[in-house]
């Protein structure tokens, strides 16, 4: 039974009846494209139209890569060179993360570490230094790929994606994007809803059993008590899979004396994991709720 | 096409970013950046990283286009022509944080990322930053400690004064290095295989006419083109796999057929047109369904090959049963009668996994015809070997082919023996035009691998803990073709019996075919199977028995001076103080408190051990002092990071008296170059090292013959030092007295060398083991019981140098070995669905990092003298992967109670363990796990 990546997109499919090219992922396998810069989501929005089978691309790890499998997009829609585009901003209640941030960007960010101290702690330690380094936030979460951190820690958050599509800007909630919602589109930004100005709001995750499993939760706390929280597992589907954890109205206090239980109850109904090369259905249905156990105890302190 | 405009090292450039869209290619192509190289092309690895704008970028996974009117930095760029180095390549060099060199300019890069950003970075620091590179060679503590030292000379808070640096040293910190890849001549044509989709199948028909027909293609090869060879298969002992696929393909990757075109892309496109009918059959996953009645056979016929002689209580056959390669057995006493009267017999199997060499430098092939023969560039461990091999496929006499062997990018016995360098010939042959052929990493992952091995050991013991008898039968998975595979079946039977004193033995290895990757030569070769099991076994052994496991060992172990097995050589090292040196290193019998209630400690030691240096070996060398009265060393030991050029430089250094910086090493090739067997089995230092140190006193007895004649004194009131001839207080340079001697034109002097370990049938390998090989290992776990995860809280991994000739070499080695065998115990393997590969890219197979470095690691290095290489040294390449995962094994059944038989110790399979302890100890019986 082939598998598809635990990393990467699927092996690109051999035309019809042709055998698979096995171990022929390489570089000089990149068929000749043409390489757009844009000069503004706009006119990226335009370019990507007017080709046909156009791929945005920002740090390019994964646009690349793919390239190397064999996927043979006419022409690349660069963003990188946007003016403005990796830029951080807050904007009434959201932080802004632009289409082209870097990861080490946004874990590096005053701005965001006054704001979201625990979102630019988290970012800092997702991936690796010299991936962070290139690759971009919203690159991270568009590539789809059921291993990568972006989209469960940004869905805990209840992030989401302004879109441009045919000169319209849209915004969607990324925990709303569906598997087969993957249509193209250009995402201009990320928003990030922070805490009500009474409130604080949390981030804590915990990666240390991937490839099997990562978790994160988030908080949002009043006056010692919580408002929500969220819990989202990731790397077991093709999706992270998000749970409203049953604490609210709970003290800190409280919440961690019943940690066990309240995870117990928000990871109860797991869908089945879609990432069987990683890691046992058993064993990430039963350690899932541990982590987010310590999680919420992590939280409450 | 409009050029991209950029600055490289300060310079400002334009390329075509059409011709070459991927930035590392345009750097190491038009820009001609030698510290850009590919190793991965996958943005997993960090070899080709280098800086944009002062930020790290992959540069395997960037296009060119995007660095237009921006600043990149490589590796070069660090140190401006003639200026001072930066303080992280002295660093490196100074700390030897690099073997084979091919993750160095990587490094040191993303090194000066993290000190231009945080000057005076704490360890944790270094070690998650530095966390995003691969190195298979160093076990990052060195990188580590290089960085934060680079740190401090920044900073200026140290301020030692620079050493001078060796060639090498400054061509892998500067990005220099050359290496086979880099080997260019007139008209190279490029090569790629079509690797067959199918575990088994029959092939019906190659159809390969619009291939041949692709402009740009010169040559394509099938298995129809074996037809003309002499001998169209290799292996080691036993000759079954193909140059190329003849009717059959016998994995998944297997090479069906290959093409030779004008560059890399042509020869794809070429293989996209190839058409092959195949009849898909049965395969065979696992050695069980190999072995199970009725398997379907991955050879229908005997293949061609003869096994090496063996010794005393050896029998081996070659092909005994369907699907079984090879096997070795080796007697030892009254085997039954010591089991019919023993007070206790265990019996206990383990399951041993599969790593991929994953070399940064993958295999790489230039073959180029010259007249009726042909001359090499491969990377490849064992040049001479390789000709003989090459001889016999080609019909060919010996010196018709010519062998160079440049330095490799690590091995860990994926270059040793014949690879791919028959296919390239053959292709170069049809071409009638020189052709590289390099594999990727991704071809690697399908070419060779370690063995797994199912070992079942019934051990038989005294009420004491006095060790009686051991009966083994073990099954290697050698998958598709035999490769090194006899030898290693060899090895890990006689190994199995570890360091200890028996009564009797009876060990059985079998190495067995499956549809699977081919297995091979995998440092350790047989040791790391053979002590996995044996170390497990032997705590469980003294648990059972309610022994304290060191002291289980020390009773049983072999002293110095006593033959390992009658007739073979005496053990050389005091095994006792070792372990006992590391038990207290590692505070054994004390019981540190948990850290936290879900967490619980445990301390584990092993011994590894095995043979090296090989069978037999016969190895030359050639010292030649030249005019000035300085030393070039001609030998072929392949120098792949091990540091074995300077150990031979520092031995001809202590024979000829003069610093090392004044001898220099000889590039291999076989044409020029003194006869060695081959690098393997840790044998260069104490093997062909003990060649050169002979050559260097043969040169000293000449230039001092010489000298006597010239000053009209007797040689042996003479001395050579420093390059002059000392008589009592005068001092002659050597220079002068061959220009009286000789004239203005000069001379030189030449000293040659050898060694050969004689046969002898008494001992069971039919030669004296040359020195033993341990590796003490002590090691304290925590094993997260919520989750199963297991940290290492401390490693201490341990070897015996004899004398160690260089000593931070020496720390490399052990250091390298040992995390590449953490690795292995906690998550580094090949995963396969049935016959197919799921970890087949770099992305997916997951490697070491720094980021997995115990929390402390402590390398130690006993010189115990009693080696028998030059001044009592002896190797240490392989002695740190050998002990590791049995003594984490036995940590983890400390900390908890269970004990893992098979690797690697997911945390998934640890909590499966506990799961069933809790079961078993809630009464409801063992729980098989
Ligand atoms: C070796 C390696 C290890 C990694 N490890 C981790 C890890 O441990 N954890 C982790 O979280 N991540 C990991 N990553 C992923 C990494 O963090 C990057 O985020 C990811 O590779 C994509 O970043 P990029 O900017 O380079 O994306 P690109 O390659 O530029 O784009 C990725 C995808 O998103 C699309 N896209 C990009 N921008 C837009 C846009 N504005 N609108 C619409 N679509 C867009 C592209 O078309 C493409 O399909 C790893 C990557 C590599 C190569
Ligand atoms: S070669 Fe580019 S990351 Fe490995
Ligand atoms: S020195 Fe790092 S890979 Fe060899």
């Amino acid at each position: 039974m082939p598998q598809a990546s635990l990393f990467s997109a699927p092996p690109p499919v051999s035309p019809e009846g042709a055998p698979r090219l096995v171990a022929h992922r390489t570089r000089h396998r990149i068929a000749p494209f043409r390489f757009l810069r844009a000069e503004s989501f706009e006119a990226a929005d335009i370019l990507l139209r007017a080709n046909p089978g156009a791929v945005p691309m920002a740090g390019g790890l994964d646009v690349v890569n793919r390239m190397k499998e064999g996927v043979t997009p006419p022409a690349v829609v660069w963003l990188g060179a946007i003016p403005g585009a990796d830029a951080i901003t807050h904007e009434g209640d959201d932080l802004v993360i632009g289409a082209a941030c870097r990861h080490d960007q946004l874990a590096t960010s005053p701005l965001v570490q006054a704001l979201l101290p625990d979102l630019a702690a988290v970012w800092g330690r997702i991936a690796s230094s010299r991936i962070r380094a290139q690759g971009a936030v919203v690159g991270n979460v568009m590539a789809d790929v059921p291993a990568y951190e972006g989209p469960a820690l940004l869905a805990a958050l209840g992030a989401q994606l302004t879109v441009l599509a045919n000169g319209r800007s849209e915004t969607l909630a990324l925990a709303d994007r569906q598997e087969e919602a993957t249509a193209p589109v250009l995402v201009t930004a990320l928003r990030v809803p922070l805490a009500a100005p009474s409130g604080v709001r949390r981030l804590v995750y915990d990666r240390s059993l991937r490839p099997a499993l990562a978790v994160a939760l988030s908080l949002d706390v009043a006056d010692g008590q919580v408002l929500a929280a969220r819990a989202v597992l990731g790397a077991g589907h093709a999706r992270p899979v998000v749970r409203a954890v049953p604490a609210t109205g709970r003290t800190l206090g409280e919440m961690a004396a019943q940690a066990p239980d309240l995870a117990a109850q928000a990871f109860a109904d797991l869908p089945d994991f879609t990432t069987p090369w990683a890691g046992r259905t058993a064993y990430r249905r039963r350690v899932a709720p541990q982590l987010l156990s310590r999680l919420l105890k992590e939280a409450a302190r | 096409m409009i050029d991209t405009a950029f600055t490289l090292d300060g310079a400002a450039i334009a390329v075509d970013a059409a011709a070459a869209p991927i930035l590392a290619d345009a750097l190491s192509g038009p820009c001609g950046c030698s510290g850009v190289r590919v190793a991965c092309d996958h943005g997993a690895c960090g070899a080709c990283m280098v800086l944009v704008d002062g930020v790290p970028a992959t540069s395997c996974s960037t296009l060119t286009a995007t660095v237009a009117g921006r600043a990149v930095t490589t590796v070069a760029g660090l140190r401006p022509a003639q200026g001072p180095p930066s303080a992280v390549q002295r660093a490196f060099v100074e700390g030897a944080a690099f073997q084979c060199g091919m993750c160095t300019p990587g490094m040191v890069l993303l090194a000066e990322a993290l000190l231009d950003r945080n000057p005076a970075p704490e360890r944790a620091e270094v070690r998650a930053w530095m966390g995003a590179n691969v190195c298979r060679c160093t076990g990052y503590r060195a990188i580590e400690d290089a960085v934060l030292r680079a740190a401090a000379l920044r900073s200026g808070e140290e301020e030692a004064p620079p050493r001078s640096w060796r060639p090498e040293e400054a061509a892998k910190v500067t990005g220099t290095a050359f290496f086979t890849t880099d080997v260019t001549v007139p008209g190279l044509l490029e090569a790629k295989i079509l690797r067959s989709p199918h575990a088994h199948a029959r092939i019906r028909a190659i159809h390969t006419a619009a291939a041949a027909r692709l402009p740009g293609v010169v040559a394509v090869v099938t298995g129809a083109d074996l037809a003309d060879l002499a001998e169209p298969c290799y292996g080691l002992w036993v000759k079954d796999q193909p140059v190329i696929a003849q009717d059959k393909v016998r994995h998944v990757g297997d090479p069906v057929a290959a093409v030779a075109a004008r560059d890399a892309a042509t020869a794809l496109a070429a293989l996209a047109l190839i058409e092959v009918e195949y009849e898909p059959l049965p395969a065979v996953a696992t050695v069980e369904e190999a072995l199970a009645p009725g398997a379907p056979l991955l050879f229908e016929a005997p293949s061609a090959g003869r096994l090496g002689p063996h010794g005393a209580g050896v029998t081996s056959l070659k092909e005994p049963e369907p699907n079984v390669l090879y096997e070795f057995r080796h007697r030892m006493g009254d085997v039954d009668a010591v089991f019919a009267t023993a007070d206790h017999v265990f019996c206990d199997s383990f399951d041993f996994s599969r790593m991929s060499h994953a070399c940064l430098e993958s295999i790489v092939t230039i073959a180029r015809p010259m007249g009726e023969g042909f001359e090499l560039w491969s990377s490849n461990q064992d040049p001479f070997f390789l000709r003989q091999d090459l001889s016999d496929i080609f019909g060919l006499p010996e010196h018709l082919i010519r062998i160079h062997t440049l330095h490799l990018g690590s091995a860990f016995g994926l270059k040793s023996y014949c690879k791919l360098e028959p296919l390239t010939v053959l292709l170069a042959r049809k071409a009638g035009r020189p052709v590289r052929l390099a594999l990727t990493m991704d071809e690697g992952f399908l070419t060779l691998s370690q063995h797994a091995a199912r070992l079942q050991l019934q051990t038989a013991v005294a009420a004491d803990g006095r060790l009686l008898a051991r009966r083994s039968l073990i099954h290697l998975d050698a998958g598709a073709y035999a490769d090194g595979s006899a030898l290693v079946a060899d090895k890990v039977g006689y190994r199995v019996g570890g360091p200890y004193l028996w009564e009797a033995l009876d060990n059985r290895a079998l190495a067995v075919r499956t549809n699977t990757v081919p297995a091979g030569s995998y440092r350790g070769f047989g040791g790391t199977q053979a002590a996995f099991a044996s170390e497990s076994q032997l705590d469980m052994i003294a648990r059972r028995l309610g022994l304290d496991p060191v002291a289980l060992r020390l009773r049983n172990l072999l002293p110095p001076g006593v033959p390992y097995r009658p007739g073979d050589s005496a053990i050389d090292s005091d095994l006792h103080a070792g372990l006992e040196a590391v038990a207290a290193r590692i505070g054994w019998g004390r019981r540190e408190p948990p850290r936290a209630p879900h967490l619980a400690r445990g301390k584990g030691i092993a011994i590894g051990f095995k043979d090296a240096g090989g069978q037999g070996r016969f190895a030359q060398a050639q010292v030649k002092v030249v005019g000035d009265g300085r030393a070039i060393i001609s030998c072929a030991t392949v120098d792949m990071g091990q540091g074995a050029s300077e150990a031979f430089r520092r031995i001809v250094a202590e024979v000829l008296k003069m610093s090392p910086a004044n001898v220099s090493r000889a590039e291999v090739d076989t044409d020029q170059t003194a006869f060695d067997q081959g690098t393997h089995a840790s044998s260069a230092t104490a093997v062909t090292g003990e060649a050169v140190r002979r050559a260097a006193e043969a040169v000293r007895g000449r230039i001092l013959a010489f000298a006597a004649g010239q000053l009209d004194v007797p040689a042996d009131a003479l001395d050579y030092r420093d390059g002059a001839v000392r008589h009592g207080n005068e001092s002659v340079p050597l220079k002068d007295l061959v220009r009286g001697y000789y004239g203005g034109l000069g001379a030189e002097f030449t000293g040659q060398g050898e060694i050969k370990i004689e046969t002898c049938k008494e001992a069971a390998l039919f030669a004296q083991i040359v020195y033993w090989m341990p590796n003490w290992v002590g090691v304290e776990v925590e094993v997260d019981m919520e989750t199963g995860k297991v940290a290492l809280l401390h490693l201490v991994s341990a070897a015996d140098a004899g004398r160690a000739l260089v000593p931070e070499a020496v720390r490399g080695q052990i250091e390298g070995a040992s995390m590449q065998a953490v690795g292995q115990t906690l998550f580094e393997q090949l995963v396969f669905d049935g016959t197919e590969l799921l970890t087949d890219t770099p992305q997916r197979y997951r490697m070491p990092l720094s980021t997995d470095l115990p929390e402390r690691f402590e390398s130690v290095i006993f010189e115990q003298g009693m080696g028998r290489g030059p001044f009592g040294a002896k190797g240490v390449g392989e002695a740190g992967i050998l002990g590791v995962s049995s003594a984490i094994a036995n940590a983890i059944e400390d900390a908890v109670g269970v004990r893992l038989t098979a690797l690697p110790f997911t945390p998934d399979k640890v909590l499966a363990a506990l799961d069933a302890k809790a079961l078993d100890e809630a009464g409801s019986g063992p729980v098989a796990v």
